[in-house]
């Protein structure tokens, strides 16, 4: 499996067991993921349990821990869902259009764009005026560090000049980020930088899910449509071409996905990092290479490794609470090393 | 020749002895005039304040912050006066006779000063009630006030004095500030509560400056008294967002808030008894509801 492979469908495999073990993964990852919700909802620190809160004789102790499910537990695990389901699935989709196996949003630059949008339109008033400026603000960032991802990296880059855009980007994002929070007029926004760009999960609301979510769904939604098009051009473009997808309307349709959910969860949660670069790669073992059936499985993948994650930071941190990007990173940094040093031995090269 | 020569020496060593004698007269009154007007700067915002509250009109320069509505309480007696950003050049062109600073001004600013013979005094913020009575009797001294300073300390004791609770009660209280801080058993805002008759929850944690607390800890913890601490509310970051969360607006919605803007309880000046006072009322409402 070096990084040169060509991601083609390979129809000399018989279609119905690919597809019998495509349903049966889906399926273990959802449960997986119904389990993993139900211990965000109800796991608290140190193995202890809401249920005997919220059946406490005390009216009082009860709302209490009705709030703390209700308001706190319930919106965090939303996000974690949501948002790693939009990250594994941007990572596979633009691992398919761009044939780059090292895609994915934080490399890119696609999330150190969406944190300046949301940086720039909160800390300088203007989400004050309207909520949903915010996620604007993200996605419009996001979108824009993708057209400036193709416009540099051009019509068919190699796996090198891609990482390289992707690379100038997100330092442009993130040294555009810190200027502008330098000069943001609270004195606190200088420290925040550390959740714009590592990503937190903590202490978000209700408020902030209904901001991000219709984004979110809206994306995915977009990005799940061009899946028959990855495949088409996995076999590459004159002959997607011939077969009748449009290569523009694919890039589209994966930009203005990719942009409006990473936005979106970019301006409510920070830049979390390397869960669209892990993922597809660990699915593509059972599933194959074929993008369009990686999709779902990258999404609830995402999904699944996000919400592990929070339980990590949530659980586990010391004292003040881990930031999610920092657990994302630990595993996601020595995948791509060990990536890098597969391609290398495989000869297949980075040219 | 000789007696030429001989006239010579004696006339100089008349001018000689004029000259002695004139500028003798000059560095006295030199001297004088140095005595009568020191140069005091101040470079820490606490000093800032104390010395706003104790002698303006002694004050060369203040710091930046001293002047700002959000940052100092006493910024309108600051007006006049001229700002420095404390670093070393402005206050060495400044030429003052003393420096007034905090105990964690810049190490290097500090050892200049002191390398070019200015004399630096260096102020720990309060810690306590007593340590903002120290403070103010040192500045007071160094000022050359040392009647206002015993004045104000005794109006600070006795408004502390007249807030001091009647009986054994203690409601529970918890200072929240924007992020999630909460302040621990030392410093000088615990040093308030214990002096109103509220007892500090987080004092049983640690006995320190205070940590981070999440939302859903503060919501276990439910005290009957949240301290918030608010700092350039009006600014917006993700900090002060925090206190916007819903899950926070229901835990108000149950208790007694009392709001306190941080600038006041940092420095140890009379917007510190404003403060007081309206912890001391939150702590009757709260055992009027009992």
């Amino acid at each position: 499996m070096s990084l040169a492979e060509p991601m083609t469908p390979l129809s000399e495999k018989p279609r119905r067991r690919e597809d019998r073990k495509g349903l049966y993964f889906n399926a273990a990852l959802a449960c997986l993921l119904a389990i993993l919700f139900f211990l965000s909802l109800f796991l608290g620190r140190g193995g202890h349990f809401l249920f005997s809160e919220l059946n406490a004789v005390a009216q009082d102790d009860a709302k209490l821990a009705w709030i703390v499910l209700t308001d706190i537990r319930l919106p965090r695990a939303l996000l974690a869902l949501c948002i790693g389901a939009s990250l594994g699935l941007s990572g596979a989709a633009l691992q398919g259009l761009l044939r780059n196996p090292l895609a994915e949003p934080g490399l890119v630059g696609v999330s150190s764009g969406a944190a300046l949008g949301a940086v720039v339109v909160f800390y300088f008033g203007l989400a004050s005026t309207h909520a949903l400026i915010l996620p604007l603000g993200g996605m419009a960032g996001a979108a824009g560090a993708l057209l400036l991802l193709f416009a540099l990296a051009g019509r068919d880059p190699d796996v090198g000049t891609l990482i390289l855009a992707g690379v100038a980007i997100a330092a442009l994002g993130g040294a555009l980020s810190a200027l502008a929070l330098n000069f943001a007029p609270s004195p606190y926004a200088a420290l925040e930088i550390v959740f714009w760009m590592l990503g937190s999960l903590a202490d978000r609301s209700m408020e902030h899910v209904r901001l991000a979510l219709p984004f979110m769904a809206l994306g995915i939604v977009l990005v799940a449509a061009a899946a028959r098009g990855l495949d088409a051009l996995a076999l590459g473009e004159d002959t997607a071409q011939s077969l009748g997808f449009s290569q523009r309307r694919i890039k589209l349709l994966v930009i203005i996905g990719t942009g409006l959910s990473v936005g979106a969860s970019v301006s409510v949660a920070g830049a979390i990092s390397f869960v669209g670069l892990v993922v597809p790669h660990l699915i593509r073992p059972v599933i194959g290479h074929v993008p369009s059936r990686g999709l779902l499985p990258s999404a609830l993948g995402g999904a699944a490794m996000l919400m592990t994650a929070d339980l990590i930071v949530r659980l586990f941190s010391p004292t003040q609470e881990l930031k999610i990007g920092v657990v994302t990173a630990i595993v996601g940094a020595p995948f791509l090393i060990h990536l890098l040093h597969r391609a290398r031995k495989s000869g297949a090269g980075m040219s | 020749m000789n007696g030429k020569a001989e006239k010579h020496s004696k006339l100089h060593r008349f001018a000689r002895l004029i000259c002695f004698f004139c500028l003798a007269v000059f560095f006295f009154s030199l001297c004088q005039s140095a005595q009568a007007t020191p140069r005091i700067v101040s470079t820490n915002l606490c000093t800032d304040q104390l010395g706003l509250m104790l002698a303006p009109e002694k004050l060369l320069s203040v710091t930046w912050m001293a002047a700002d509505k959000e940052e100092s309480p006493l910024w309108e007696k600051a007006a006049k006066i001229p700002v420095n950003y404390g670093t070393a050049e402005e206050i060495l062109s400044l030429k003052p006779d003393l420096v007034l600073a905090g105990n964690y001004t810049t190490r290097f600013t500090v050892d200049l000063l002191q390398h070019q013979k200015i004399p630096v005094y260096e102020m720990r913020p309060p810690d306590s009630l007593k340590g903002v009575g120290d403070n103010i009797l040192k500045v007071a001294e160094i000022l050359g006030v040392e009647e206002k300073g015993r004045q104000t300390v005794l109006l600070l004791e006795k408004a502390m004095a007249d807030l001091a609770p009647q009986d054994g009660r203690r409601p529970k209280a918890l200072v929240y500030r924007a992020g999630g801080f909460t302040s621990g058993g030392a410093g000088l805002v615990d040093d308030l509560i214990a002096q109103v008759g509220l007892h500090n929850m987080m004092a049983d944690k640690s006995r320190d400056w205070g940590r981070y607390i999440s939302m859903e800890e503060l919501i276990y913890l439910h005290p009957d008294v949240i301290i918030l601490e608010t700092y350039r509310a009006h600014d917006p970051s993700l900090a002060n967002a925090l206190l916007e969360h819903p899950a926070f607006k229901s835990v108000l919605g149950r208790t007694v808030v009392v709001s306190i803007r941080s600038p006041d309880v940092t420095c140890g000046t009379p917007a510190m008894i404003e403060a007081a006072k309206a912890m001391a009322a939150a702590r009757n409402q709260v055992l009027q509801r009992k």
